[in-house]
C-alpha cells in the first residue's frame, strides 16, 4: 500500500523529440502534393531516396541546417556549409529552412498530444514535454501510453523518439543522449551518470569547457564539490544538477491553462463530413450547457477543437456576451465559424475526434420573466451582438463608457459591450441628459451667450495635418486646405489649450479653435506647438467636424 | 405595472421640438411636419446625405437632433460605420454626442470591414426586437442601388424598424427609399454683440425625394434648447423652390417607370483604388 502511495505521489514526465521536424515537415508537405493514386510510383519511390535537407543563411553563408536519413547515410551533417555538402553529395535537393512553419507544427502537435495529459509544454525548437503524472493508466500503463503515441506519430509520419522519468531533465537527457526508454520511478540519478555533460541542458560554451577541464559526464561532475562549481561556472550549472536529480522542482509551463469543463467525442472512424462533426457539436453542446448550469455558471467563452487523423488541430473560438447555459445558442455561436473551416477541413484528412470546453465561465444571471418583456429583448440584444461579433470579429461591437481624461484623443471611450440584465435596467432608468440650462452671464455689460457646443460629433484619428495660413501667430486660421480643398475661415472661436498631461512625459501643447467657413461647415482645429518655442513652425490638424 | 406605462408613453407620439403650426414654407408643406413624420416613421428606408464628406458632421449633427427626439428614445439605436468610411468621415465623439442632447447609452456602434458586411449586420438588426432603429453610415453611396434599398425596404417595413443610411454625397438615382434628404451646412447667425463667434448650427435641408408628399428646401437652426425652427429665407426659398419642384418632377416621374420593372443599373466601372 506505501508503495503505491509513493508511486502515484511519484511525478511522471514524457519527453517527446522530434529529432528530424523539419524534414518530416517537408515530407509530409510532398506527400500531400502528390495525389494519392500515383503514390506507389517506381519513381517516386526513387527520388525518396534521394537525399535531402535544407539550409539558412548564417553569418553570410548558406549554412546546412537539417539532414535527412538518406543524406546522414552518405555522410552530411547539420552545420555544414551548403557548397561543401555539394561538393560531396552532388545529387543533393535542399530547400531553405521555415522555422516559422516548423514551430506551427510543433504547436499544433502539442495541442493534438494533448490527448494524453493537459500539461503539454513546449521545448524549442523540437520537443515536447508531457506531465503524465496519473495519466498512464488510462492507456494501460507507461508501455501502453508510449506504443499508442509513437504508434500515432508512425500514421502522422514524423519520428519521434520518447523518454519517461520522474522530471523534465532526466526525461530530457535519456530521450536525447540515451536513446530514450522508460525509468523506472528512482532510478533517474543512476541512469543519468554516464551521460555527458550536454545531457545537462548546459550552454553550448559552459559544456566544452567542463570538457576541457575533463569533467565528461554527469558522474565525473557529482564528484565536485559544488561549492566549487558553482564558483567557477555560476548557479546555472548547480541548478541544472538539481534539476536532472530531482533536488529542485521543474514546473512544465502548460500551453494553454487547463480548462475546468472539457467534453469530448472521439469518432469511430475518421470522419470526412462536416455533417458529422455538427451533430457532434449539438450533443457535446448539450453535455457541456448540463455541466455548466450544474455549477450555477454560464459559458462567457467557448472553443472547439478538431484533431484531424494526420495530427493537425484546428480550434474555433466564440465570445458571448452574457453568461451562456443554453445549448441551441452554444451551437450557433460556434456553427458559422465551423463552416468557415469546412472547406479546408474536408480537403485535409478527416477528423478524428472533437472538444468543446468553456475558457471563461461567469455566473448565470437567472432571470424572472417579466410582463413587459424588457428581459426578452436584453435576451434579444445579446443574441444580436453575439452573431454581429461572430462575424465582424472580436471588438467590432461597441459602445460608449466615459472617461476621466481631458485629452480629446483618449477620451473617445467605446468599449466592447457586453449585457447583464441588471445594467439593462439601469441604463433604462437612466435620463438623456438635462440640455438648456442657461449659464450666468459673466459680464452684465454684454449680451447673455449661450451654452454652445465645444466639442465636435465627429473625430477623426489621428487628426489630419492642414496647411494654414494664420493672421496673427497665435490666433486661428484666415484660410485653410483640407484634403486638397481651400476653406476660408468667416468666424472662429479659440483658443482652448489643452496640455498633455504632466504625469504622461513631454507632448506639445495643443491650442483647440472652433472653425466655421464661409459655407457654414464647422471644423474643431488645433495648432501643435507653439510659435516662437521651436525652430519649426507649429503644425496645424483637423481634428474634428461638427454638427 | 409602472414600467407598462412607462412603454405606452414611451411609444406615443413623440415631438421634433417644433410646434406643429410654426414651420410654414410657401406651398411645399411645413418642413417640421415633414421631418416629424420621417423621424417618427416605423418603417422604410430613408437616406440623409451631404453635399461633401467636410459637410458629413452637419449630416450627422442633423440626424441625431432629428434622431434623439425619436426613436432612441424607445430602444437601443444600432449604428453601423464601416472600418475604410471611418478614416474618411471620422468616428462618433461622444462628448460632442452628449453636448448634443444625445443618450449615448442608447447607441450601440458597430464597425463593419466592408459595405457588404456593414449592410448584412443592418438586415441582421432589423429582426431584433431590441433595437429601436438602425443607422447605416454609407461611405460609397454607389452601392445603394434599388436592389440594395428594396431589400432593406422590404424587410424594414416587415419588421417595423426604420433604417437611415448617411452618405456623404448627394444621391440621383432611384431607390427604394420612402425620402431622400440632401442636409448641407449653413451659415450660423451669430449672437448679438459677438459678430466674429459661431452661433447655433444652422442647416440647409433639402427634401429631393418624397413618396408621401412634395419636396422642399428649408434653413432650419436648431435653439439653444435644442429645438429644430425654421429660419425664413426669402431669396434662398424662391430660388430653391424652382429648383426643388423641377427635380421632384423628374425623381417622381422615373420612379413612377421604375414602378412595375426592375431595371438593373449597369455593372459599375472598375475602380482600381477600391
Amino acid at each position: 500500500m506505501n508503495e503505491r502511495m509513493t508511486h502515484c505521489d511519484r511525478r511522471r514526465v514524457l519527453y517527446l523529440w522530434l529529432f528530424s521536424l523539419s524534414m518530416d515537415r517537408l515530407a509530409r508537405e510532398r506527400s500531400r502534393m502528390v495525389t494519392p493514386e500515383a503514390d506507389s510510383d517506381e519513381g517516386n519511390a526513387a527520388i525518396d531516396r534521394e537525399p535531402r535537407g535544407t539550409f539558412a543563411k548564417r553569418g553570410g553563408a548558406l549554412v546546412l541546417d537539417a539532414v535527412d536519413q538518406a543524406g546522414q547515410e552518405a555522410g552530411l551533417v547539420p552545420g555544414l556549409t551548403l557548397a561543401e555538402a555539394r561538393m560531396q553529395v552532388p545529387h543533393l535537393r535542399v530547400t531553405p529552412s521555415d522555422p516559422a512553419a516548423d514551430n506551427r507544427l510543433l504547436l499544433s502537435l502539442a495541442r493534438a498530444v494533448d490527448r494524453y495529459t493537459p500539461f503539454v509544454g513546449i521545448d524549442q525548437p523540437n520537443g515536447l514535454f508531457l506531465d503524465i503524472t496519473g495519466c498512464a493508466h488510462l492507456f494501460g500503463g507507461e508501455d501502453g501510453l508510449v506504443d499508442d503515441l509513437r504508434s500515432r506519430f508512425a500514421r502522422w509520419r514524423l519520428n519521434v523518439r520518447t523518454g519517461i522519468a520522474d522530471n523534465p531533465g532526466t526525461a530530457w537527457a535519456i530521450t536525447r543522449h540515451a536513446g530514450g526508454g522508460i525509468v523506472p520511478p528512482g532510478d533517474g540519478a543512476r541512469r543519468l551518470a554516464p551521460l555527458p555533460v550536454e545531457a545537462l541542458r548546459l550552454p553550448e560554451e559552459m559544456a566544452a569547457a567542463l570538457s576541457r577541464l575533463g569533467l565528461k559526464s554527469v558522474g565525473h561532475l557529482r564528484q565536485q564539490s559544488r561549492a566549487a562549481l558553482t564558483r567557477r561556472f555560476g548557479s546555472r550549472l548547480t541548478q541544472r544538477l538539481d534539476q536532472a536529480e530531482g533536488r529542485e522542482g521543474e514546473p512544465i509551463e502548460p500551453l494553454s491553462p487547463s480548462p475546468l469543463l472539457v467534453v469530448e467525442h472521439r469518432f469511430a472512424e475518421p470522419l470526412a463530413e462536416m455533417e458529422g462533426v455538427f451533430v457532434a457539436l449539438e450533443e457535446l453542446a448539450k453535455e457541456l450547457a448540463g455541466r455548466v448550469r450544474e455549477r450555477g455558471r454560464g459559458a462567457r467563452r467557448l472553443a472547439f477543437r478538431l484533431l484531424q487523423a494526420d495530427g493537425m488541430v484546428h480550434d474555433v473560438w466564440a465570445g458571448a456576451s452574457e453568461s451562456l447555459a443554453d445549448p441551441a445558442r452554444m451551437a450557433a455561436l460556434l456553427r458559422p465559424r465551423l463552416e468557415r473551416l469546412s472547406s479546408r477541413v474536408e480537403r485535409d484528412s478527416g477528423i478524428d475526434s472533437v472538444r468543446l470546453w468553456a475558457v471563461e465561465t461567469a455566473l448565470l444571471n437567472p432571470r424572472q420573466i417579466r410582463l413587459d418583456g424588457e428581459d426578452e429583448m436584453s435576451a434579444d440584444l445579446a443574441r444580436l451582438i453575439d452573431t454581429l461579433t461572430a462575424r465582424l470579429g472580436a471588438g467590432s461591437v461597441r459602445e460608449a463608457v466615459r472617461t476621466d481624461t481631458h485629452q480629446p484623443a483618449q477620451s473617445v471611450a467605446w468599449r466592447p459591450i457586453e449585457v447583464a440584465p441588471q445594467q439593462e435596467a439601469r441604463k433604462a432608468r437612466r435620463r438623456a441628459p438635462g440640455d438648456g440650462e442657461a449659464v450666468s452671464p459673466t459680464r452684465p455689460e454684454l449680451p447673455f451667450l449661450p451654452r454652445v457646443a465645444t466639442r465636435p460629433i465627429r473625430l477623426f484619428d489621428p487628426p489630419e495635418r492642414v496647411e494654414t495660413l494664420a493672421s496673427v501667430p497665435d490666433g486661428p486660421p484666415i484660410r485653410f486646405v483640407w484634403r486638397r480643398i481651400f476653406y476660408h475661415v468667416r468666424a472662429a472661436e479659440g483658443p482652448e489649450r489643452i496640455a498633455p498631461s504632466w504625469w504622461e512625459g513631454d507632448g506639445e501643447t495643443c491650442d483647440y479653435f472652433r472653425v466655421e467657413d464661409q459655407a457654414g461647415r464647422r471644423f474643431w482645429m488645433f495648432r501643435q506647438g507653439l510659435y516662437g518655442a521651436n525652430e519649426e513652425a507649429p503644425r496645424w490638424f483637423v481634428h474634428g467636424l461638427f454638427a | 405595472m409602472s414600467r407598462l406605462d412607462d412603454r405606452t408613453s414611451l411609444r406615443a407620439p413623440f415631438s421634433t421640438g417644433v410646434p406643429a403650426g410654426m414651420g410654414r414654407a410657401g406651398g411645399a408643406g411645413a418642413p417640421p411636419e415633414m421631418l416629424r413624420r420621417d423621424f417618427e416613421s416605423e418603417s422604410g428606408v430613408h437616406i440623409v446625405s451631404s453635399g461633401d464628406v467636410s459637410g458629413f458632421g452637419a449630416v450627422s449633427g442633423f440626424f441625431l437632433v432629428c434622431m434623439t427626439k425619436a426613436a432612441a428614445r424607445r430602444r437601443r439605436t444600432l449604428w453601423i460605420s464601416g472600418r475604410a468610411g471611418r478614416g474618411e468621415l471620422g468616428g462618433l465623439y461622444q462628448e460632442g454626442l452628449s453636448q448634443l442632447g444625445v443618450d449615448v447609452a442608447r447607441l450601440i456602434s458597430v464597425t463593419a470591414n466592408g459595405a457588404g458586411d456593414g449592410l448584412w449586420a443592418a438586415e441582421k438588426a432589423l429582426e431584433m426586437a431590441a433595437v429601436g432603429a438602425v443607422v447605416a453610415e454609407i461611405y460609397d453611396p454607389d452601392i445603394l442601388d434599388l436592389t440594395v434599398t428594396r431589400r432593406l425596404a422590404l424587410r424594414s417595413h416587415r419588421l417595423k424598424v426604420p433604417v437611415y443610411l448617411l452618405c456623404p454625397a448627394p444621391i440621383s438615382w432611384s431607390t427604394a427609399a420612402q425620402r431622400h434628404w440632401c442636409v448641407r451646412p449653413a451659415r450660423s447667425r451669430p449672437y448679438a454683440g459677438y459678430s466674429g463667434l459661431l452661433g447655433d448650427p444652422v442647416w440647409s435641408v433639402a427634401l429631393t425625394k418624397n413618396r408621401e408628399g412634395r419636396c422642399g428646401r428649408w434653413l432650419l437652426g436648431l435653439s439653444q434648447s435644442g429645438e429644430l425652427f425654421e429660419i425664413s429665407d426669402e431669396r434662398a426659398s424662391e430660388r430653391s423652390k424652382k429648383a426643388c419642384s423641377q427635380k421632384e418632377h423628374l425623381m417622381n416621374k422615373s420612379e413612377l417607370n421604375n414602378a412595375a420593372v426592375i431595371p438593373f443599373r449597369a455593372r459599375r466601372e472598375f475602380r482600381p483604388h477600391e
